[in-house]
């Protein structure tokens, strides 16, 4: 049975919060924190506590922090270290800095036709564009110069069949493209491969870096150029011998009408710019079918 | 750089694969399904098992699809969230009835006996002590009724200043047993006036009980020792440190701003913040916890902790923090963010604060579903997470080159965009300053207030000058935000008044600033036309949130509002001019200091500048103040203050008292026009309407300047060919000179005088004007027993139909040229 008890015995039982607790309480505040930090540490640094915290429990077989949680995006190059996520953050960016510093964009094009990165004393065209037919020639730009970290990109994406690099190259190229081009493109196309060439990669990279150029650029993508002669690699000649070595090898691809590409702006896409010769040889025979202006992107130059 | 590709061997599998289907962000889907449950279940259809089964059902569909395509887990997870949530919903809203109602009735009022535990901190304001109760028992005259915990409010009337010094004693966990009346908390009486019916419904309280005396209060046991009993003291303790080391103009803003006692902050002070958009900064909000815990970690990282020991120190001091402060929304969502940041230091792992913060809005809502209904609740997690997402982005489109001020001005405006509609929804208020008042007065507070004046309340303890001193800095700091908030104040044209978006305003609002955020801050490759088109249909839908007090104007609207005992009448006019007649008015009673409360009723404040608020109203054309009595212009004093008053017509007799006295000269100071006519006179207002005076005649007065009844401003109204008379407190004998002085004709509708009172409102008078409605402004319960049972009758012999501010709530009659509706906020 409880007293009842009244507000005004309260009254007298009334003590301040310090006077009632200050015996208990305040001498201990001092001695609790290095206590209490001392049995964290005890916690923390208990080797036993280590041993079984690596063995693998039932928990731990799923890494429940990044199902919950899960981590930024990780650099699509090397896979490896987090980057800003996001779809406002440019394609550009969502590269560590460990595999941007391999990779030199070309920001102002040094070559007017070529695009290839400014070395400081150049302007207007370069002596290997020079050197072309003025009718020849075709408007080139690239987003990175060709480096080693440029090259083992490609070859990873090429020869060793990562084709989910396909989408942040392409989205890159897209960038280049509508900042060089803008507007002027009404259709995009890609270097063709050779169809042995092509069953033996399996895929052709220009092909999908094409369709998500396109896609990205909201354009129309269209197969137009077949090769009509296997080559060897392009990497395997001289220079000599490239722009030899291809001349007419692309023709206009039997099932497109020829009206399709007449007075139009198209958009060849290719994963490297070297001489330039294979895009010229497809410009050729694309402004031969009538395309009234042809340009090209690349990933490297 | 390739050969980083291979993964890392000692990493946990993930059940998810990568790349096409990697998962992202579980949580915030979830979330995002389970708002979406609660407000269909809110809605549609409640039922708890239907919704169980559709999770259950939905899971298991998933679980099969995902194992078999690889694909679809962020649908499944949304839908389990939204039925997860419509189930927790339906089972709160099940559950919320109260047990009271089915011993006692579920109105009227009734006496009885209630035993039981105070579950709140109790707080005594003035002559009352506030508390909630979780009753167990209840005495109904004879029986006893074992009731199964439900918690109502509690207000115990303190009679003397031996209660008020007792009530400071009581203590939450007190087992107490006391005599109440029990009545039903009232719905909101005037049209966008609050609540408090639904906003206690929300909080599973469905009674109040009025206690008379703190005498019939009988402590059953007292004296319990429960963490947050302690908590308490601790914080009365540090609230008698702050009073201590502050001066007593800033000890309550101190106290509410770090101990979450928004009670003692200055209720004019509340309110210059709520107009510029600041009032965040008065309570605990977000903002607090993250500066505390970002100190107190750093803090803890300099006297050489690890770390990992900071951050485990960090994370078990926010419990105690969160019930300190009294454990509001926004502090707990910001302590289960900054807890899981401190465990992500903790493992070495990586941050992800939209899925912290979807985790908390999880938890919260698991709790209590009702939440999110609450603005304080929408506020803190709708700007958290725009911050979170938005801020970034919109930083680095900003041009100055110091990123930090970027920084500062993208949390300004991505904070403002979203809390706009929010704020304009349930406040009715906006100001066009806010985001310059956040962006002045937020650094200053959050970096060196808060901080500082922690630091002083602990100095304090140790050394009570130095903490005098570190308080001093910090109350100069708050003199300089004040007198910024004085100057921005005067700039009335600035904070306007908003009429309440409706929900599809709301949802095109908030496509629009989506819209508008990706097309400048996303990364699209031609923005061009859609930045253009973006910012046009954001603008359009701001300015049409600006005029909406102006649309489907083709009606006049009268509104007699519920002031309790007094009299309060707006009139829009279709073309949006406004006629205020009196503004209410609470009598004024000398009071003891110890019986004031801070922010004493006040009908101007609560009643009349918000209905006028909620209708979109920026200014006062004309303001008739029918005569000086404090029950008609008691309310015009916060009424002159908010908003711009054009001209004012009075009756000619001489302030009589001192409430008159200051509204004149406010009104005087603000440059209002004062004038009194003469009987007859009569101009239109707009095409249309009309209005003509009849009374008093200034040469001519009838009453005296302390009994100003008799010379009340009367006139006839008329819109569109109805006709309205407004009377005042008219009195008998002012009815007869009107009476014989003019020919007046029948009425649509009659203002009863003077509430009703048997000494007006005669049969010839009711003769004369033959009103198809009367409306008749009247407190409930008032000591003067308005309405007169024999005006009643005399009304009722001629045929009016009634209508009753104390039985009906605010009247409201639409006018347009085709006919007359009257419409009333409850239905007796």
């Amino acid at each position: 049975m409880v007293e009842p008890v009244g507000p005004n015995n309260l009254m007298e039982k009334r003590r301040s919060f310090l006077d009632n607790l200050s015996v208990f309480w305040y001498p201990n505040i001092q001695t609790c924190v290095p206590v209490f930090v001392f049995l964290a540490e005890q916690m923390w640094n208990n080797p036993r506590k280590r041993r079984i915290s690596q063995r693998r429990s039932v928990l731990h077989i799923v890494d429940w922090w990044s199902v919950l949680f899960p981590p930024d995006h990780r650099c699509w190059l090397c896979d490896s270290a987090p980057v800003p996520a996001g779809f406002w953050v440019s394609v550009r960016e969502k590269v560590c800095a460990a595999c941007r510093e391999q990779l030199t964009p070309i920001v102002s094009a040094g070559c007017r036709v070529c695009g290839r990165s400014a070395d400081g004393n150049s302007t207007g065209i370069c002596p290997d564009c020079a050197r072309v037919n003025p009718s020849e020639r075709i408007c080139n730009r690239s987003a990175v110069v060709y480096s080693d970290g440029a090259k083992q990109i490609i070859q990873l994406f090429k020869y060793r069949g990562k084709e989910s690099l396909s989408s942040p190259l392409g989205v890159w190229m897209a960038e280049v493209a509508a900042s060089h081009f803008g507007k002027q493109i009404s259709l995009v196309t890609f270097v063709p491969l050779h169809p042995e060439r092509l069953s033996e990669r399996g895929f052709n990279q220009a092909e999908l870096l094409a369709n998500v150029i396109g896609k990205r650029l909201r354009l129309p993508v269209c197969s137009l150029l077949t090769r009509s002669r296997a080559t060897l690699p392009q990497s395997t000649r001289t220079r000599q011998d490239r722009l030899v070595a291809m001349q007419n090898v692309f023709q206009l691809s039997e099932q497109v009408n020829p009206k399709r590409i007449e007075n139009k702006r198209i958009l060849i896409v290719d994963d490297v710019y070297t001489t330039g010769a294979t895009l010229r040889e497809c410009a050729k025979s694309l402004r031969q079918a009538g395309a009234s202006h042809v340009c090209s992107v690349t990933f490297a130059r | 750089m390739v050969s980083r590709c291979t993964s890392d061997k000692n990493q946990p599998v993930s059940i998810f694969l990568k790349g096409e289907n990697e998962l992202k962000q579980p949580l915030v889907w979830s979330s995002l399904g389970w708002i979406t449950g609660s407000l269909l279940c809110h809605w549609g259809w409640k039922s708890v098992s239907l919704y169980a089964g559709l999770a259950v059902g939905i899971s298991v569909l998933g679980a099969w699809f995902f194992y078999q395509y690889r694909k679809g887990l962020l649908v499944t997870l949304f839908l389990v969230g939204l039925s997860v949530g419509a189930a927790r919903y339906a089972y709160a809203e099940v559950n919320n009835h109260s047990a009271i109602a089915a011993v006692v009735g579920s109105n009227g009022e009734t006496a009885a006996v209630i035993t039981g535990e105070i579950v709140s901190r109790p707080q005594v304001d003035g002559d009352r002590l506030l508390f909630d109760i979780k009753v167990r028992q209840l005495a109904d005259g004879r029986i006893r009724w074992r009731i199964p915990e439900e918690e109502i409010k509690v207000t115990v009337r303190l009679q003397n200043e031996t209660e008020w010094l007792n009530a400071h004693q009581f203590q939450r966990y007190w087992k107490i047993e006391t005599l109440v009346v029990l009545e039903r908390p009232s719905p909101a009486r005037n049209p966008g006036a609050f609540d408090y019916r639904a906003y206690l419904y929300r909080q599973q309280i469905h009674w109040l009980a009025k206690g008379e005396s703190l005498d019939r209060v009988k402590i059953l046991s007292a004296d319990r020792d429960h963490l947050f009993v302690w908590m308490d003291r601790l914080r009365e303790e540090l609230g008698s440190q702050i009073e201590r080391i502050y001066s007593p103009a800033y000890a309550g803003l101190i106290r509410g701003m770090l101990l979450g006692e928004r009670e003692r902050v200055d209720a004019e002070m509340e309110a210059a913040y709520s107009t510029l958009g600041i009032v965040h900064l008065l309570s605990i909000s977000g903002l607090h916890v993250g500066v505390l815990v970002a100190c107190l970690y750093f803090l803890l990282k300099q006297t050489g902790l690890t770390r990992e020991k900071a951050a485990l120190l960090v994370i078990l001091a926010l419990p105690f923090y969160v019930i300190l402060t009294g454990a509001e929304a926004p502090v707990i969502r910001a302590a289960i963010m900054a807890g899981l940041s401190l465990l992500a230091v903790l493992f070495g792992r990586w941050k992800e604060l939209l899925s912290f913060m979807a985790l908390s809005l999880l938890i919260q809502l698991a709790w209590n579903p009702y939440q999110i209904f609450e603005p304080g609740f929408q506020l803190t997690f709708l700007v958290t997470g725009a911050l979170i997402i938005g801020v970034e982005p919109i930083a680095r489109q900003l041009p100055f080159p110091w990123h930090r001020l970027n920084q500062g001005i993208a949390v300004a405006l991505v904070a403002q965009v979203v809390s706009f509609p929010v704020l304009i929804y349930h406040f009715y208020e906006f100001s066009f300053l806010s985001w310059f008042a956040n962006l002045l007065f937020v650094p200053v507070i959050s970096s060196l207030v808060i901080p500082v004046s922690t630091a002083a309340l602990l100095l304090g303890f140790v050394h009570e000058t130095a903490g005098r001193w570190l308080a001093g800095f910090s109350s100069l700091l708050l003199d300089l935000v004040h007198k910024g908030t004085d100057l921005l104040l005067e700039w009335s044209w600035a904070h306007v008044t908003w009429v309440p978006p409706t929900l599809l305003w709301v949802l095109l609002y908030s496509l629009a600033a989506i819209y508008l955020w990706i097309s400048w801050a996303g990364n699209l490759i031609f923005p061009g036309r859609h930045r253009m088109l973006s910012g046009l249909c954001f603008i359009c839908l701001v300015a049409v949130a600006h005029q909406a007090h102006l649309w489907g104007k083709d009606e006049a609207r009268i509104a007699f509002l519920d002031v309790g005992q007094g009299d309060c009448t707006v009139i829009e006019t279709p073309e949006g001019k406004v006629i205020l007649v009196d503004g209410g008015g609470t009598p004024f009673f000398p009071r003891k200091p110890w019986q004031i409360r801070r922010d004493p009723f006040e009908v101007g404040k609560r009643i009349v500048v918000p209905y006028l608020k909620y209708r979109g109203i920026r200014q006062i054309d004309e303001l008739v103040i029918t005569h000086g009595d404090t029950d008609h212009i008691g309310g015009l004093l916060a009424v002159a203050e908010r908003f711009p008053v054009r001209r004012v017509i009075r009756n000619p007799h001489p302030p009589g008292s001192q409430t008159e006295k200051r509204l004149l000269q406010t009104l005087a100071k603000k440059g209002t026009r004062i004038y009194t006519l003469s009987p007859g006179v009569s101009w239109e207002v707009e095409p249309g309407i009309k209005w003509k005076f009849f009374h008093p005649d200034p040469s001519r007065l009838i009453g005296t300047n302390e009994k100003s009844n008799n010379d009340s401003v009367v006139f006839l109204l008329s819109v569109f060919q109805m006709r309205i008379m407004m009377t005042g407190d008219m009195e008998r004998e002012a009815e007869s000179k009107v009476l014989s002085e003019w020919a007046l004709p029948t009425v649509d509708l009659l203002k009863v005088a003077h509430h009703g009172s048997r000494t007006s409102t005669q049969a010839k008078w009711l003769q004369v004007l033959k009103p198809r409605q009367a409306i008749i402004s009247v407190g409930r319960e008032n000591r003067y027993g308005h309405p007169a049972p024999e005006v009643l009758q005399r009304l009722q012999a001629i045929g009016a139909a009634v209508l009753r501010t104390d039985r009906h709530g605010a009247v409201t009659v639409k006018i347009r040229p085709e006919g007359i509706r009257t419409e009333t906020m409850l239905q007796p």
